[in-house]
């Protein structure tokens, strides 16, 4: 995977639908290969947050510690794993972001 | 639950019938006859020269295995990308076949339409079922939607997820104008998405 900054956007790929099923979890359905993924909590805020416009990496974490209680290097970092993990199954995609 | 052609007709046929009975009866529940029966006469004769709507024509036994043939050879390639993973929908609603010219199918009534959509859905249920290999929902459903585009028959293929206990389970059928074609399964599905391949060969996502 590319390195993860602060400033790399990041926007869910159209193969990828995705629909909250209740407590908080979210399906999401890659079409290009029939997979399903199913992601927590917090992934569904990120992933609310992703699907009303792109936004780099910072913007996100800012946004969770504003929801949540948690520090924001805690959440920076997991915010960069899961990021990575989206992108590694092609859920999104990530560009490189022009300084804020 | 899909319904048949059958019932369809069936429906159909009841609502062309209306006033067929007989003799109105009489604004008190006597029965008695009044002046309103010769009118009624000249309504039942109209009704017997339309003859009862025939929403979905009987198939010769040539057409069923026209039929059964064509859904065979879309089920095979469908299966196969399947099962390698490579399920692509939106490149396989996209590769669509298109009729060079409107087929009779895209000029029919909404009526027959829905008709010849519920007997292609049961169809393709019978025709998979007789084969040795299994089909998914989701094989099954594309075979149908892919059937129904060649015809102009417009239908939605939806995709519903839910939970079984910690188990996660997901679910595809095939509507056509909101009515399932196909076994829809459990009631507390959530739809996941919903792909509608319209009657001009064009198609579109929901979520």
């Amino acid at each position: 995977m590319a390195n993860l900054t602060g400033s790399s956007i990041v926007a869910p790929r159209p193969n990828a639908v995705a629909r909250e099923v209740g407590d908080g979890v979210t399906v999401i359905l890659d079409l290009d290969d029939g997979v399903y993924y199913k992601i927590d909590a917090v992934g569904t805020a990120v992933w609310t947050l992703l699907d009303i416009r792109p936004l780099t990496i910072e913007e996100i974490t800012h946004a969770i510690v504003a929801e949540h209680e948690v520090e924001t290097e805690d959440c920076r970092r997991d915010v960069l794993a899961f990021i990575d993990e989206m992108a590694t199954a092609g859920l999104v995609e990530v560009g490189d972001g022009e300084p804020r | 639950v899909a319904f048949s052609s059958r019932e369809l007709a069936v429906i159909e046929q009841t609502m062309s019938g209306h006033g067929e009975a007989g003799p109105p009866e009489a604004a008190d529940g006597t029965g008695a006859r009044v002046s309103r029966w010769p009118r009624a006469i000249s309504t039942r004769r109209q009704l017997r020269r339309e003859r009862p709507v025939q929403l979905a024509q009987p198939l010769t036994p040539a057409a069923k295995v026209r039929l059964a043939t064509e859904i065979v050879r879309i089920y095979v390639p469908t299966r196969a990308r399947i099962a390698c993973n490579r399920l692509r929908l939106l490149e396989q609603v996209k590769g669509l076949p298109v009729a060079q010219a409107p087929s009779r199918s895209s000029q029919l009534s909404p009526g027959r339409k829905s008709a010849q959509a519920a007997r292609l859905g049961s169809t393709v249920e019978r025709t998979l079922d007789l084969l040795p290999t299994d089909s998914s929902c989701l094989t099954r459903s594309v075979v149908l939607a892919r059937l129904l585009s060649r015809r102009g028959i417009e239908s939605s293929l939806v995709i519903g997820v839910g939970s079984d206990g910690d188990s996660f389970i997901a679910h595809a059928w095939v509507e056509h104008r909101g009515i399932p074609l196909l076994d829809p399964g459990r009631d507390d599905l959530t739809r996941l998405v919903q792909l509608d391949v319209l009657n001009d060969h064009k198609h579109r996502w929901r979520t």
